[in-house]
């Protein structure tokens, strides 16, 4: 039935002055309630400022890092061009008062849409089938697989890496290059359909196949993550990476550190223990297992949190003195390798250089953790601040370890061959100064790798 | 500053609310006078100066008018007056674009361009210019009394709940607020309620349905999408989540600006009133941006002689100010082109109803109007004239075999039970006898329900108003997992 529009309608509410409200505004009850709503208000808009400054109630931290602000500029030159306005907008809002909730509220309500597409189409998160979790930058790499260095540039970098491996075994250190795994290459069947469509349309040979066979040309230890883990894939029971983990699970990170282990042992003839695994113990996804569930910001991820398969090893630590120093060089799956090394109780003197950036040192001696326990670290410096110390990084190291991830090639190890051997020369003159480890018996083997 | 940016809704609003309503009444403009300067002054304090200087040309202009009016002195006033605002406003908004084609003119001559610093338009000129302008007419004409003091000229130019996108509110419907106003409990909440309506409007249904319309045409300029790529329906999608977008964006603005006012103690006038239900394009623009339409009657189309000329003089003047609207929205070719749209329409209905043509029944004129304006809003939303034609070519031409984009592709899961939400509001007269029949049902003040009902209003305008900021606070997260990428 359609009723013609009569002239006095508006958009409006209706307005509820007139005779009824005189009445009402009589009342001292309703008038005290209208006195009370009035405040109510006030107070409902200037509550997450308050919550801002005090906060009041507890108001958990969302997941994740948000991009830096530039420092404000309090010239007046900022304020008259409203550019000064305008970073405090974005400050305040970023610091408002209850807005994790507000994204946690919002992104629930997107994710009962049961829609990948709409989820959280400005984060890292990509929701494939079974409400398998991926890293997005992970999947332009997979789905345009396309040469980013020619052979040449590759050719270099490989030779590179060889002088790194010869400079430090000179000077009584072993180099293993780590080449981690991509979730995506590796479980392509929890990829939407259309997104391993794109990928078959733009299947070709990528730097990673150039690239290793480049390495066993030149003779660069390797220990080849995505050969090692499409191995077990198809014989190994438990998923290598976590359903709602961007990077490898706890599991196949400690498969990887063992083989990692014996290619160290081979070649340094370091009797590094290598941790036996000797159960499963099934729990809810920890830490890393979880960190893109986490970063969904959303009171209960897709799917909630995994039951995935934790790893009981069994391992004889090396008693404190006797245990190499590491020095890792690469990305976000260093740390769950460096849990590794902490589970196997090998662990003395480690540093990481996360992206060559930034310098993390873990605690010497530390006891052996429980598997999906965090790796005890704290931040030394920014290496783009400072320079590294290269004496403690090199000269006081058994092992270096660069990893890389297999679509980050083009990275080249993160900048650091190039500095790495230039310190080595400099320090020509300057003696190694590590503690006597037990080697094993069988010297060492200068081109072990593990694919 | 922007009614939904947080900024205002958690830190400006309460804080301007709670000192207004503390000061005695005498040093309330003083206080509401100083908060629209420090709104306007937040985003664009650079053109706060122009407000201020060319507001007291127009105060001292209004004030040397009345002893001149009907005299050769008073229409070079008012020239004068008229002049200098329209001069702010030409600079500021049509510079650029005046130098834009007047180079490309000269390119295509083959000379060489002229060099050209792009001027950046403040905020809310359109609205205010016509403010200030229907001030020194309707002084000029003795329709009202000059203001009593220049505080009391600038609070209602720059009053900042209407500051930035209207209404256009006349100073002879505010003069006596000016100077003398009560704001009540009742006022308080209505205002309440209202901007808590508004403020979902736009925030819960414009923002929302926004995100498809941007996939269909392209979110910026340099992201515009090529219609040849969208099916039919999915450009018939696009154009009908932007006709609603902007009717909930505008009005939604329109209620915020009306509720704050009340709050305030103002009583602004309605400026949409479901201009979805209209039977023609004529009503349309008696329900559309009313406080615009009634501009352009009282300051253009009567000036230029109205419905009291011969009938080409009619239809000619009434596709110049539709020409002129359409350019007032914006220095553009496209809404020169919408502008002439709707003037065309008008001139057509117009010549109709002299031919004796019967009105179509509603449940044909109705939908009828809503295509028509839905075409023309196509002009509105494109983001060259090229992309307008072809997107219109792709909703009303020859099916062709190279779209790829299609409905499932912009359409977002929401979008279908959103527009359809929308749509049922929009077009609430149809199905209910009372469009407010929610604000009717909610408040019944004075009765024995009164309480609940009080309590009920308050709830929902609650839920709204909790609702848009968990949406506002939320807009921009985009956080990395891992720093480095």
């Amino acid at each position: 039935m359609i009723h013609a529009p009569s002239p006095h309608e508006s958009d409006g509410p209706a307005d509820p002055g007139g005779p009824d409200a005189a009445t009402a505004a009589a009342d001292p009850a309703a008038r005290r309630r209208r006195r009370w709503l009035r405040g109510g208000f006030v107070a409902l808009l200037i509550l997450p400022a308050v919550q801002m400054v005090l906060p009041v109630v507890k108001d958990p931290k969302l997941e994740g890092v948000e991009s830096p602000l530039a420092p404000l500029s309090w010239s007046v030159a900022a304020w008259s061009d409203g550019s000064l306005a305008a970073a405090l907008d974005v400050r305040v809002r970023r610091a408002i008062g209850f807005r994790p909730v507000s994204v946690r509220l919002v992104n629930q309500a997107r994710l009962a849409w049961h829609d990948p597409r709409c989820t959280l189409d400005n984060g890292e998160v990509f929701i494939g089938k079974q409400n398998w979790l991926f890293g997005r930058p992970y999947l332009d790499p997979y789905t345009n697989p396309a040469r980013r260095l020619t052979d040449e540039d590759l050719r270099g970098f490989v030779r590179e890496l060889r002088s790194l491996q010869d400079r430090l075994a000179d000077r009584g250190t072993t180099f293993v290059l780590a080449i981690s795994p991509s979730k995506c290459e590796l479980y392509p069947e929890y990829l939407p359909d259309d997104v391993v469509e794109v990928r078959r349309r733009n299947d070709c040979r990528r730097d990673y196949d150039a690239f290793v066979e480049l390495l066993a040309e030149e003779g660069v230890r390797v220990v080849d993550g995505p050969a090692i883990f499409r191995r077990l894939k198809s014989t190994h029971g438990e998923h290598l990476f976590s359903r709602t983990g961007v990077h490898w699970s706890y599991h196949g990170c400690l498969l990887f550190w063992r083989e990692l282990l014996a290619v160290v042992n081979a070649a340094s003839g370091l009797g590094i223990p290598i941790p036996e695994i000797v159960a499963v113990e099934r729990d809810r996804a920890r830490h890393a297992d979880h960190d893109l569930g986490k970063m969904v910001n959303a009171f209960v991820p897709p799917g909630g949190r995994p039951v995935m398969g934790y790893p009981v090893v069994r391992v004889d630590p090396l008693p404190p003195e006797q245990r190499p120093g590491f020095l890792f060089v690469g990305s976000s799956f260093c740390w769950t390798l460096m849990d590794a090394l902490y589970v196997s109780g090998s662990g003395r003197d480690v540093d990481l250089f996360y992206y060559n950036r930034t310098h993390y040192r873990g605690p010497d001696g530390a006891a052996p953790l429980e598997p999906g326990a965090r790796f005890p670290r704290h931040r030394v410096c920014s290496l783009e601040a400072e320079a590294p110390d290269w004496r403690r990084a090199l000269l006081e190291k058994d092992v270096v370890v660069l990893e890389m991830l297999e679509f980050m090639l083009p990275q080249k190890g993160w900048g650091f061959c190039g500095p790495a051997l230039g310190a080595l020369e400099q320090l020509a003159d300057v003696p190694a100064r590590r503690p006597p480890l037990a080697r094993i018996a069988g010297g060492r083997d200068d081109a072990s790798s593990v694919r | 500053m922007v009614f939904t940016s947080v900024v205002f809704l958690c830190m400006f609003l309460p804080a301007v609310l709670v000192v207004y309503h503390a000061v005695p009444e005498r040093f309330r403009n003083a206080v509401a006078l100083t908060a629209s300067l420090a709104f306007y002054a937040w985003g664009a304090p650079r053109f706060v100066v122009v407000l201020v200087v060319s507001s007291l040309v127009d105060y001292l202009c209004s004030h040397a008018l009345p002893a001149r009016r009907g005299t050769r002195s008073g229409r070079l006033l008012l020239f004068a007056g008229v002049g200098a605002n329209l001069a702010v406003f030409l600079y500021c908004k049509y510079m650029n674009f005046f130098v834009e084609q007047a180079n490309q003119a000269l390119a295509w001559a083959g000379a060489e361009p002229v060099a050209w610093t792009a001027i950046v338009l403040p905020v809310g000129i359109s609205f205010f210019t016509f403010q200030k302008l229907s001030y020194v007419v309707d002084v000029y004409r003795g329709e009202v009394e000059p203001a009593p003091g220049f505080g009391h000229y600038l609070l209602y130019v720059t009053l900042f709940p209407q500051l930035i996108a209207g209404p256009i509110v006349r100073y002879s419907d505010v003069s006596a607020q000016l100077v003398r106003r009560q704001v009540d409990d009742e006022d308080f909440l209505t205002g309440v309620w209202r901007f808590g309506v508004g403020l979902a409007k736009k925030v819960l249904v414009a923002d929302t349905l926004a995100v498809t319309a941007d996939a269909a045409f392209g979110a910026t300029a340099a992201a515009a999408v090529d219609p040849a790529t969208l099916t039919r329906a999915a450009a018939w999608l696009g154009a009908a989540c932007y006709a609603l977008q902007l009717y909930f964006d505008f009005s939604g603005y329109s209620d915020m600006a009306i509720g704050l006012g009340r709050m305030f103690g103002f009583r602004f006038l309605e400026n949409f009133d479901h201009p979805y239900v209209s039977r023609s394009i004529s009503e349309f623009w008696q329900r559309w941006h009313i406080s615009l339409s009634t501009w352009m009657r009282e300051y253009l189309y009567i000036p230029l002689g109205g419905n009291r000329v011969a009938s080409w003089r009619v239809y000619l003047n009434l596709w110049i100010v539709f020409l002129l609207s359409g350019f007032w929205h914006g220095a553009s070719w496209n809404f020169v082109a919408w502008g002439a749209f709707h003037g065309a329409l008008l001139s057509i209905e117009r010549f109709a109803r002299g031919l004796g043509m019967r009105p179509w029944p509603a449940l044909v004129a109705i939908p009828r109007t809503i295509v028509l304006v839905m075409l023309g809003w196509v002009f509105f939303r494109a983001w060259t004239l090229p992309q307008a034609w072809g997107y219109l070519e792709t909703m009303l031409g020859p099916t062709h075999g190279g779209a790829t984009v299609g409905f499932a592709a912009i359409a977002r899961p929401w979008t279908v039970p959103m527009l359809a939400g929308a749509a049922m509001l929009a077009v609430a007269p149809l199905w209910t006898r009372s469009p407010a029949w929610l604000g009717d049902w909610i408040v019944v003040p004075g009765t024995v329900h009164e309480s609940r009902s009080l309590a009920l209003r308050a709830g929902v305008c609650t839920v709204l108003v909790v609702a848009s900021f968990v949406i506002v606070a939320s807009s921009d997260f985009s956080p990395f997992i891992y720093f480095q990428f």
